[in-house]
């Protein structure tokens, strides 16, 4: 068993099998990635943003930030674990929460767009809105919410 | 039983090795990937974050912000520059490989640390790392007794394996994280193509791709059929390392996976070019079968 171990480690393959379970292991860390876009699909309800201004209007994301819609709703899932952090525990309603990371996020877009040329600046105000895309029995619904307004 | 074992033990252990490979194929790669890595320094995004609100990799220890002061990326722009020719002359390959891959690391660690994930670039950097390591070892007292063909061929064998790798990684992840019921639960994708499609036409308000839910209404009702076209391209990743067997297996999986690739661009308007890229590199590799097949005499190694 020991020599068989030995063989393997020894063949030309086995760095390749290496980096897989290293990259499964450092999950996401530059340049390593487990690369887990779609990796449990379930019924639960998706989420996407998108941002309208005060007239509702809706706004190119990519366009004014040079940040993806895919981008900024990672952005927020991020910002609201970190809301949760930052809270040590004591969560404040889920509604309040969802505002103050939809608030840093808006404010990270805003100053990216400031650094674009004029004609592709964000307006002010602008809000952030979330879409639920529900699976439901006959299709799909899609419900939307206001998550926050900067300034 | 163990004598099928041992077959398929000796097949494998035979078969998953480097193969022989030209001096021009191998110039013809370099060249090609070097213009694929030019084109991801092209992008000036991460010279533009004075901070980094949620570091990753090496972030957490060395603060990266510095990218964005002036001058550093025409600096950086030089260093790539020099290095990759460098690199396609197949001069100094290991301290031109090394620039590169520390290069990519810090600029793509500053844009991954903003709060997402960008995973355009990863193939990329894990390519330049996998042959920055690879050029180290054959510098080192036991690499360098190894002949030039057998370096080219490690090159193009241990390329082919990061690019495959990282869909095998996806697979696996799929796996792990659905418990082992991603294939079974696929059928549930259709609701991420009305998610992928609105997020595409969010970023620019394309009015043509507005209303495009077709695909999803249409596999939300054919369950059986999402689940077998989703999941032959869950085993096609899982079983991509089967492209090292040989130059065929290369070349039909190479295809595979670029087709694959455009199908998810039809049915959810996201594309990995980079991961086409290299697949068309360093799998299907048309320069050898374009030339070097007809009027190669490579010996085994």
């Amino acid at each position: 068993m020991a020599k068989l171990g030995k063989q393997w480690i020894r063949h030309p393959f086995f760095p390749i099998g290496l980096f897989v379970l290293a990259s499964l292991a450092l999950e996401e860390n530059y340049p390593f990635s487990e690369f887990a876009m779609y990796s449990n699909p379930t019924t639960r309800p998706l989420h996407y943003h998108y941002l309208i201004d005060e007239n509702g209007g809706e706004l190119p994301i990519l366009t004014t930030t040079r940040i993806s819609p895919a981008k900024v709703s990672k952005m927020f899932n991020k910002a609201c674990k970190r809301e949760n952090e930052r809270k040590e525990g004591k969560l404040a309603s889920e509604k309040k929460r969802n505002s103050a990371a939809g608030y840093n996020v808006l404010e990270f877009l805003y100053k990216e767009s400031m650094k674009l040329g004029k004609k592709r600046h964000l307006p002010q105000p602008i809000e952030l809105i979330e879409v639920s895309v529900v699976y439901g029995e006959n299709g799909f619904r899609e419900d939307k919410e206001v998550i926050a307004k900067y300034p | 039983m163990s004598q099928l074992s041992k077959k398929l033990r000796a097949f494998l252990g035979e078969r998953l090795r480097p193969k022989p490979a030209s001096a021009g194929e191998w110039f013809w790669m370099r060249l090609l990937f070097a213009c694929v890595v030019a084109y991801t320094f092209n992008d000036t995004r991460p010279y533009g974050f004075e901070s980094q609100p949620a570091p990753v990799g090496i972030a957490y220890i060395l603060p990266l912000q510095f990218l964005s002061f002036p001058g550093v990326r025409e600096a950086i722009l030089g260093i790539v520059g020099i290095a990759l020719l460098c690199y396609v002359l197949n001069r100094g390959l290991r301290w031109a490989l090394l620039a590169l891959t520390i290069c990519s690391i810090l600029t793509n660690t500053l844009l991954n640390s903003q709060g997402f994930v960008l995973h355009a670039y990863q193939i990329v950097t894990l390519t330049l790392l996998g042959q920055t390591i690879l050029a180290f070892h054959h510098q080192s007292k036991r690499g360098s007794a190894f002949s030039e063909a057998l370096k080219r061929s490690q090159f193009v064998f241990y390329s082919q394996g990061i690019v495959l790798g990282t869909y095998v990684v996806a697979a696996l992840s799929k796996v792990i994280n659905s418990r082992g019921q991603w294939l079974w639960n696929s059928k549930y994708l259709s609701g991420e193509l009305i998610k992928s499609h609105r997020q595409v036409y969010y970023q620019k308000l394309d009015p043509a791709l507005a209303e495009d839910i077709g695909a999803a209404v249409w596999l939300k009702a054919h369950p059986f059929l999402s689940q077998v076209i989703f999941g032959s391209g869950f085993f096609l990743e899982l079983l991509a390392l089967a492209a090292l067997l040989g130059r065929w297996w290369a070349l039909g999986i190479g295809l595979s996976l670029i087709a694959m690739h455009r199908g998810i661009y039809t049915l959810m308007r996201l594309e990995f070019p980079f991961n086409e890229l290299l697949v068309l590199i360093f799998l299907v590799n048309l320069p050898y079968w374009f030339w070097w097949r007809k009027r190669s005499n490579l010996r085994p190694l």
